[in-house]
């Protein structure tokens, strides 16, 4: 066992229902870190080329960091990954709450899950013990039902990840969520747990994560909680949640409204109220096991009306499905706002895809593309509120045009035709999340190239660097980030920006870190960070070091799709974003898809990946010291 | 006649400022004039908003408008 990390993966076989620990060393850890990299190297090893994403041989990876369990706050998610039914490529996803901190208690860095179950199942782990067990009582039960039901097997209270009947029923945006509120959101990661006949991972442990210094993790910890109140991003989280930047992207022209026709929506001030509050409903502020922001929103319901916690609590919708349901389908009405957040979370469905996937329902039935009882009995149209929790039931139970966009909306454009395709508005078959690149270049440049497919969480965001005395600039020198760019620029500057940020960002994803505790989105800076994965570990670790695991991580990923036959034609954004988003002249102008090609080409070229076809070269696996990588893409 | 710029989204913890509405003479200063003489640093407000419209940081409130400023928009 070394310091910071446990030494052991959890190797669980649902085929055969047996479960075996595999040892790892000291270099493997310095290598790979944890979280992302353990995920890249998990897949790559373990999931055959063209592996079907629902079959036994796709693999389901979750990875915990090396201060994951530890003092420091904000380091304790977990990175998911399989092979993705959305993307039927590399699938990435990260979650918190408090399942990381429970697994590594219980003896494990990460767990990797292979086979298929013929019946549901569950698995249960409590330190040494790790179980397969029959799930047939949950099969069917919402994520809170089953989470509730599991606590009453355990001797100590376990943390649950869990899916829910989207997931059972393989709708292809199902997500994994860790309790009432955290999801492993993206990718359709539920659906493939959902393949396995895998119903819940229930994990309980009760031994401390040795580290090598435990009172520089405290300090950290305590200076952390000392002065996040006086941080201006952290502070804004405290406030107002992820919601309080509505506003902003309001006054952007960035808000995307109507499936990312337009940038701005009327009701923008009546949906931005949720961040701190609800009409007349108590508002508690809640937060991942450690960390004293506390960005989440839950909302005390009195009369039954939705699903609460014991406490009679329902998780609030963040940022992103306040967006979704809301400017994206133009609709202010609070309350379906709300409960079509709390009926994904249940139900186990991704609320970005499913936002989405409605939006592109609504645009083809107003084009009229498609002529649809389900959809004319429903009055299915932009700011009809009424439609959309039935039409998300729909979608969970795989009922009438339900079984259509349970497939999502690039596999449903398919099928439906017409030119439908242009208002899909996906990477890779991943749909946008709420952020509109026609006002973030750098943004675009993420979407394109993740290969997870479309993800606002791969770097931080342009506007942060478009001035000398912004947060971002003043905060991310020790990155290389030394000249602001501005948010439209397009060129090798921009891609610049964005590879350095990307690399911090797939780092702190190695290290199972929450984007808003450290610079350029929270508090903790650079330096401070470095600091924590020495006193974890005991290593002499370097910031350059961390910069490596982020490469080899990226590489790992890219290398599954390239073994895929993917190459730069998915790494294209939806071509409404050529089109400028305007309404009488308010909106952002288009980006050209020459200049974002090119960027994206430049990104290669920067990244040593072959500028052709987007395959990292030997040279560079090489030098990252994984050239078994450049053997896997040979077959 | 006072001007009222409401510091969002975090802004109000500024070091030198602590609080969420900064109340200033209306003299045609810009926002980004007046944020400056209260203690903003230049870059950490970006977005400026009266009523439902962008006005941007140049613009020059008039006596007894409300101006919200947000910080640098970022990821959710
Ligand atoms: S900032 Fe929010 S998401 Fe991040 S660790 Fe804290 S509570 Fe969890």
């Amino acid at each position: 066992m070394g310091l910071g990390y446990r030494g052991r993966i959890l190797r669980v076989d649902l085929g055969e229902r047996t479960a075996r620990v595999e040892e790892r060393d000291d270099c493997f850890y310095r290598t790979y870190l944890g979280g992302k990299g353990l995920v890249g190297y998990y897949l790559l090893n373990e999931v055959p080329p063209r592996a079907d994403a629902f079959g036994p041989e796709n693999a389901l990876v979750f990875a915990t960091g090396v201060m994951a369990g530890t003092a420091a706050p904000g380091f304790s998610r977990v990175v998911v990954g399989a092979k993705s039914p959305l993307t039927d490529g590399y699938g990435e996803s990260e979650v918190g709450g408090s399942w990381g901190i429970e697994l590594k208690r219980a003896g494990y860095d990460a767990l990797v899950v292979q086979g298929c179950s013929e019946e549901p199942v569950y698995l249960a782990i409590a330190d040494d013990e790790a179980q397969v067990r029959s799930a047939g009582e949950l099969w069917g039960c919402s994520t809170s039902e089953t989470e509730v039901r599991l606590a009453g097997e355990f001797a100590r209270r376990p943390a649950v990840m869990s899916i829910g009947p989207a997931g059972e029923r393989l709708v292809r945006f199902a997500c994994i969520m860790q309790g009432d509120r955290n999801a492993a959101g993206r990718g359709g990661l539920g659906a493939v747990m959902g393949a396995k006949k895998l119903k819940a991972i229930a994990v309980s442990g009760s031994r401390k994560v040795e580290t090598a210094n435990a009172s520089a993790l405290n300090e950290i910890a305590s200076w952390f909680a000392t002065n996040f109140k006086d941080n201006v991003p952290s502070a804004g989280l405290r406030d107002s949640g992820t919601a309080g930047i509505i506003g902003s992207l309001q006054a952007a022209a960035i808000l995307p409204t109507r499936n990312f026709r337009f940038g701005q929506f009327d009701g923008w001030s009546t949906i931005a109220q949720l961040g701190r509050g609800w009409g007349p409903h108590e508002m508690k502020a809640r937060g991942c096991r450690g960390c004293p922001i506390r960005c989440k929103r839950t909302f005390k319901i009195g009369d039954g009306s939705i699903p609460t916690d014991v406490e009679g609590f329902a998780a609030g919708p963040e940022y992103e499905t306040i967006a979704a349901f809301g400017s994206n389908l133009c609709i202010d009405d609070l309350t379906t706002i709300v409960r079509a957040n709390v009926y994904c979370n249940q139900a186990g469905m991704d609320t970005i895809s499913a936002g989405m996937t409605l939006a592109f329902i609504l645009e083809c039935r107003e084009r009229g593309l498609v002529d649809d009882d389900d959809l004319r009995r429903l009055d299915a149209r932009f700011g009809n509120p009424a439609c959309v929790l039935p039409l998300l039931e729909m979608i969970c139970e795989r009922r009438g045009i339900g079984e259509l966009l349970a497939e999502g909306s690039m596999r449903a454009s398919r099928e439906i035709g017409r030119g439908s395709e242009r208002f899909a508005m996906h990477v890779k078959g991943q749909e946008l999340p709420m952020h509109d690149p026609r006002g973030k270049t750098g943004v675009g440049i993420g979407y394109a190239t993740a290969d997870h497919g479309a993800d606002h969480m791969t770097a931080g965001h342009d506007p942060a660097f478009t001035e000398a005395g912004a947060y971002g600039m003043l905060t991310c020198k020790p990155l290389g980030i030394l000249e602001p760019v501005p948010a439209m620029a397009l060129d090798h500057r921009k891609v610049r920006l964005y590879l350095r940020l990307q690399m911090w960002w797939d780092f702190l994803k190695c290290l199972g870190a929450c984007f808003f505790c450290v610079v350029p989105r929270g508090l903790m800076p650079v330096p401070m960070v470095v600091d924590g994965v020495r006193a974890a570990t005991g290593w002499d670790f370097s910031l350059w070091e961390g910069m490596n695991a982020a490469d080899r991580a990226a590489c790992m990923a890219r290398a599954f799709n390239v073994r895929e036959g993917h190459g730069p034609e998915r790494d294209r954004l939806p071509a409404r974003l050529a089109e400028g988003s305007g309404q009488d002249g308010t909106g952002r102008p288009g980006i050209d898809p020459g200049e974002m090609d090119a960027a994206v080409r430049t990104y290669y070229e920067m990244r040593h990946w072959d500028p052709e076809t987007g395959c990292p070269t030997d040279a560079r696996l090489k030098c990252l010291g994984i050239e078994w990588v450049g053997a896997r893409l040979r077959g | 006649m006072k001007v009222r710029v409401r510091l969002l989204n975090g802004l109000h913890v500024y070091e030198r400022l602590k609080r969420r509405v900064v109340e200033v003479e209306a003299d045609g200063s810009t926002v980004r004039e007046i944020l400056a003489s209260a203690g903003l640093p230049r870059g950490q407000a970006c977005i400026a908003v009266v009523g439902d419209t962008a006005v941007g940081m140049d613009y020059r409130p008039r006596p007894g408008e409300e101006v919200c400023v947000y910080p640098p928009n970022d990821g959710g």
